[in-house]
């Protein structure tokens, strides 16, 4: 009965309780549009973080981490690719070298970062083959170099061009020809005018260390097996070389994670302050609820309803605005997101046609992704909210006696 | 004494209005037998609404003491008050006072749904007590599309519902016409004659008066006269 009555009670409102509702799906909407929006950023940084610049599961020297030298590498590396490339047949396993230098044509200089890779697999996991203007992508071939198009332009190099690249190497300066196979336009001004991709093999003679990389690391088709990969791939590599270290993709990008953490904080600053404002016209029409039906609440309790039913009977009302406006809510938020999640919001005018986060390339065109579990938290936040406003009308209540509320 | 006696004794109530007390009750007693149709009559604050609030268990005095089947209404909590009010006590406002959102019936069956009465007897039980007060087919009208006198049924009906011992009514004929009053007078007055339900009003209405079996007199918070017909 006292769900009925509550029920009916804001029935008997309907127009203020309807408003009242759609205050909290706004709420809501809006809440869900931020969220799925962020949800599908957050995505896209990860996944072009950990394909470009690592790997779900990353093998380093214990110090490259810290340090980033060249002589800081993994031995043996064609032997544990193949080991892993066996043991993880879903996988991808990459191989880099990082070489900073002196990048020369016949008509200028440019400072570069050359990332030695093997061509095929890193084809697979970063798109950088795909944003190629000009050539092919990198071939295994110590001569072979793609670079990115505004590098080209300072350089004034077309594809078939000799280049020479200087490095220093234990403190004596090396020097390695290229003959430039591709030239690539990622759209973010810094990536093309400095980056670089060589095969492994020119960066083995460069740095005298063959058979050597970096970073080998593995790209997992799912990214929840981090972990349990990570503790398979240690015992491979202890039992084939035994002093690198197995990395997960947070240790080795910690900047990321710590950005979208920084960016979840005030994204719940936001979202808390948000709710704070819709619990205030909770609280206001659960106010003139209840202020307006002192007598009715005196008549109750004369007949014999005890103060803590009325109490219920008013959080019920509230908690009622809450999930209906929740559910109202997620059904425009879902609805008012779904351009987001298929089209995306490109912002290729604003920003151009990438951008780079922590050193990779993102697509300036945006993505969302619903994030249901959030979605799901939403409608209960909306019924929390409307109940914990409710509390003070309730408290009010409580101080009523019968015969006061009936006398107003 | 039997079972369900009203007993008053010494009831003193003041209230603080700015800087003035005022003295509504000035230690009344009263003892009321089981199945009496009683009148408390007075002029506008004489004090027989606070006597019937205190009696009901609704307002607290500021000392003496209140009795309804030897149970003093003191040494009760606000719950165990509440509770009393539910099991014993049956009230009828001036101002109907139904909850508006309830239709007839509902109104008439809530008492007994918060006593716990299962469904198909609760429905028997408000289907009996509207029939009782000449309401039956209106049963699924809200009170906003039932006349003045209806809704006064209605809170009659359920003021029986709940099976009290007792039934408080503050004035119930003061928004009626002359001959909806007399109605209902007469419908309160069978029911004490039939059913044995005692009944207390305050009321300057003489049709009341008219019919009580006693009429106790209030002035200035004391008792005047206390006469038995």
């Amino acid at each position: 009965m006292l769900f009925q009555l509550a029920f009916r009670n804001l029935r008997r409102n309907f127009r203020r309780s309807l408003i009242t509702a759609l205050a909290v799906s706004v709420g809501v909407m809006v809440l869900i549009l931020s969220n799925t929006l962020r949800a599908g950023q957050y995505d896209d940084m990860i996944h072009s973080s950990v394909s470009q610049l690592a790997g779900h599961v990353v093998i380093q020297h214990p110090e490259y981490q810290e340090e980033q030298e060249n002589d800081l590498v993994v031995q043996n590396r064609t032997e544990l690719f193949a080991k892993l490339s066996t043991a993880f047949p879903d996988a991808t396993v990459t191989m880099r070298t990082r070489m900073g230098g002196i990048l020369a044509s016949s008509s200028a200089p440019s400072v570069v970062g050359i990332t030695a890779i093997a061509p095929e697999s890193e084809a697979m996991v970063s798109d950088m083959d795909d944003k190629l203007v000009e050539g092919t992508w990198v071939i295994d071939d110590k001569r072979s170099l793609v670079i990115g198009q505004n590098m080209a332009k300072t350089l004034q190099v077309d594809v078939g061009d000799k280049l020479v690249f200087t490095t220093s190497v234990d403190g004596e300066m090396n020097s390695h020809l290229y003959r430039l196979t591709g030239i690539f336009r990622t759209g973010a001004e810094e990536v093309d005018a400095f980056v670089g991709y060589a095969a492994l093999q020119s960066s083995d003679e460069i740095l005298g260390q063959p058979n050597t990389a970096n970073q080998i690391a593995l790209h997992l088709p799912n990214a929840d097996d981090t972990d349990a990969v990570r503790g398979k791939v240690s015992a491979i590599v202890s039992e084939s070389n035994g002093v690198e270290i197995v990395y997960t993709w947070p240790e080795v990008l910690p900047d990321v994670l710590a950005m979208i953490n920084v960016d979840q904080v005030s994204n719940e600053m936001i979202s808390i302050s948000l709710m704070f404002i819709v619990a205030m016209g909770v609280l206001n029409t659960m106010l003139m609820n209840v202020l307006e039906r002192r007598r009715e609440f005196g008549v109750l309790m004369a007949i014999g309803l005890q103060r803590v039913e009325l109490v219920k009977m008013i959080l019920m009302e509230s908690a009622f605005l809450g999930i209906i406006g929740g559910l109202i809510g997620v059904v425009l938020g879902v609805l008012v997101s779904y351009p987001l999640v298929v089209n995306g919001l490109d912002l290729t005018e604003m920003m151009g046609e990438g951008m780079t986060i922590n050193g990779a390339v993102s697509s300036t065109i945006m993505y969302g992704r619903y994030d249901w579990k959030w979605i799901a938290a939403y409608i209960l936040l909306s019924i929390l909210c409307s109940v914990l406003s409710a509390l003070y009308p309730a408290w009010k209540i409580q101080q009523m006696t019968p015969v006061d509320a009936m006398r107003s | 004494m039997s079972n369900n006696t009203v007993r008053v004794t010494d009831i003193h109530r003041e209230y603080q209005q700015g800087e003035f007390t005022v003295k509504a009750l000035q230690g009344v007693s009263l003892t009321i037998e089981e199945g009496e149709f009683t009148v408390l009559m007075g002029s506008s604050g004489s004090g027989k609404t606070t006597l019937l609030n205190i009696i009901g268990g609704l307002d607290t005095p500021t000392s003496g003491q209140v009795e309804i089947g030897g149970q003093d209404l003191s040494n009760l909590s606000a719950n165990e008050l509440s509770d009393l009010r539910l099991h014993k006590l049956g009230f009828v406002f001036q101002a109907y006072n139904l909850i508006p959102v309830l239709s007839a019936f509902e109104n008439t069956e809530f008492v007994p749904l918060m006593q716990g009465v299962g469904v198909a007897e609760r429905k028997d039980l408000a289907m009996s007590m509207l029939k009782a007060v000449g309401l039956d087919g209106m049963e699924h009208r809200l009170p906003s599309e039932l006349s003045g006198g209806q809704q006064q049924r209605v809170a009659v009906a359920r003021a029986l519902a709940g099976r009290p011992v007792l039934i408080l009514a503050d004035e119930p004929t003061a928004n009626l016409d002359s001959k909806t009053g007399t109605e209902l007078i007469e419908l309160m007055r069978s029911l004490n004659e039939e059913q044995g339900v005692t009944f207390i009003f305050a009321t300057h209405d003489p049709k009341v008066m008219a019919a009580a079996k006693r009429v106790v007199t209030l002035e200035d918070g004391l008792i005047k006269t206390d006469e038995r017909r």
